[in-house]
């Protein structure tokens, strides 16, 4: 388990309004790394201009 | 009439001939759960004599001719985190032990207006969040109890798979339906998102929550479909039988076709395609480019919004929930907000990319899971969990309708799933054409 990796796990649980102790953190920590890759994967996805619209909604582009 | 795989409208007539009764059709599911839930765990909590005295009610409401229709006098099962006033709704956590709501979830209340009549609540990974509380167990598969039913809704797939109860009510947030059913060989349908109120069923994620219908065939679930959704559904349409495939045209999509697929999957998957075109459906190749994001996109959606419901009991009561749901429960403290937004803005990628398809084409086919029921779950939170959803999950995210119909054996002597996916409010079509299936398939 890498140092930062627990670090950052440490940083965004407390950020969200729950720390965690250090212990959880090192747990966590190679599961957020899958999460983090895979996030990142994400992020590479070219979404344009579309709208965070829910499920139940018509898919819309803002025009010009 | 053998109650244990006559289909819901035989019961129904057989009721009305005089040759059963629902007391003996509740008599018959008790007794099947007395001999064999030792051995698959599908049940947190059997309704006994309240069942046997509402089956008496429906014996007494359709002798006297007050008949509610097709559903009145069937037995039916509802996941256990489904709401039922003064009974306990656990959705099988320990946090919730003890739990007796005062109200009935809509659906529940739906179908007992509908006069089916309630035998119990069923099995369900922990909060239908992927993983077995050591409490509860694991639901075993009926097919062979050294492996998992799947989940979550596993109960509900195993109790109708091992013929204990003709109907059953689950949950799908990622698959949790579709999974299980694939394992189990029952049919299985994830709505359009809202079709199916989810009023009085807990949550794991309100924007990829669907509740939904299984049975032992597409037809049944359609029964099931019509009561729970009610009013929301568009003008009823009668059931074509095989004629539902002819002419029918169905997209293949690439990218549900990888690598990860179990060759006994994907032969049987070839066989049903090969059975779909002899009935007189056209098969085309689809893409959703798109796609090769969607298992990024599931986690940052539903890890959040799972911490949203949680949170105060992830403060106060931690240790009470099993290992892994915990775990899971804290990844998502880990998804930032920008990355919770763009999964949102993906969704609308997703489906705008389906809606092009269909299109083309009446519906999707596709294998449920890339493999048969294996011996354990696995957790939502690695790499094998996200295998398993690869293919359901993308329907929770554009809210399409998806139902998984048994095909094969695959492998082991065990089924696969079958998924047909369509636009948005086709669910019943999209029954008759899985109903169609099951009559043509080799």
């Amino acid at each position: 388990v890498s140092e930062p990796a627990a670090d950052t796990v440490a940083t965004l649980a407390a950020a969200a309004g729950m720390p965690l102790s250090p212990e959880r953190c090192e747990e966590l920590a190679p599961l957020y790394e899958m999460l983090r890759h895979s996030i990142e994967h994400l992020r590479s996805a070219d979404l344009g201009d579309l709208e965070p619209l829910g499920p139940g909604s018509a898919p819309h582009r803002r025009d010009g | 009439v053998d109650v244990g795989t006559a289909s819901v409208a035989e019961i129904g007539a057989a009721y009305r001939s005089g040759e059963l009764s629902p007391v003996e059709v509740v008599e018959h599911c008790l007794a099947r759960i007395e001999e064999r839930d030792g051995e698959i765990n599908a049940w947190i909590t059997v309704l006994g004599d309240q069942a046997v005295a509402a089956a008496r009610e429906a014996e007494r409401a359709l002798a006297g001719g007050d008949d509610r229709g097709p559903l009145h006098g069937i037995p039916f099962a509802l996941k256990d985190n489904v709401d039922t006033a003064t009974i306990e709704t656990t959705c099988a956590s320990r946090i919730l032990r003890g739990n007796v709501p005062s109200e009935d979830a809509d659906v529940a209340a739906r179908l007992r207006e509908a006069g089916a009549i309630l035998l119990g609540k069923t099995n369900l990974l922990e909060f239908a969040y992927g993983i077995v509380h050591p409490d509860f167990g694991q639901c075993n598969n009926p097919l062979d109890t050294g492996r998992t039913s799947g989940g979550s809704s596993s109960g509900s797939c195993a109790a109708v798979a091992d013929g204990m109860v003709p109907l059953a009510v689950g949950t799908d947030t990622g698959g949790s339906i579709r999974v299980p059913a694939a394992y189990c060989g029952v049919a299985g349908l994830k709505p359009t998102y809202d079709l199916v109120s989810r009023r009085g069923v807990f949550p794991l994620s309100w924007s990829l929550d669907h509740v939904g219908p299984i049975a032992r065939t597409a037809a049944d679930a359609s029964l099931l479909l019509r009561a729970m959704a009610g009013e929301r559904l568009p003008a009823v349409t009668a059931f074509g039988g095989a004629d539902a495939v002819r002419g029918l045209r169905i997209g293949v999509v690439g990218e549900h076709l990888g690598d990860d697929l179990r060759p006994g999957v994907r032969s049987a998957f070839d066989r049903a395609l090969g059975d779909l075109e002899r009935a007189g459906a056209t098969l085309a190749e689809s893409s959703v480019r798109s796609l090769a994001y969607a298992e990024d996109a599931l986690f940052p959606v539903f890890g959040p919004e799972a911490v949203a419901v949680h949170e105060t009991w992830m403060r106060s009561r931690p240790e009470d929930y099993a290992p892994m749901t915990r775990t899971q429960l804290e990844l998502g403290l880990l998804v930032p907000a920008t990355d919770y937004v763009r999964a949102q803005r993906y969704r609308a990628l997703l489906r705008s990319e389906f809606d092009a398809v269909f299109r083309d084409v009446d519906a999707v086919a596709a294998p449920t899971v890339a493999w048969v029921a294996p011996a354990e779950d696995p957790a939502i939170a690695g790499g094998d969990g996200a295998i398993e959803a690869r293919r359901t999950g993308p329907y929770n995210l554009t809210g399409h309708p998806a139902v998984s119909v048994s095909c094969g054996p695959a492998e082991d002597g065990l089924p696969a799933g079958l998924q047909f996916a369509g636009p948005r409010m086709s669910d019943l079509r999209l029954l008759d054409v899985a109903a169609a299936y099951e009559e043509v398939r080799s």
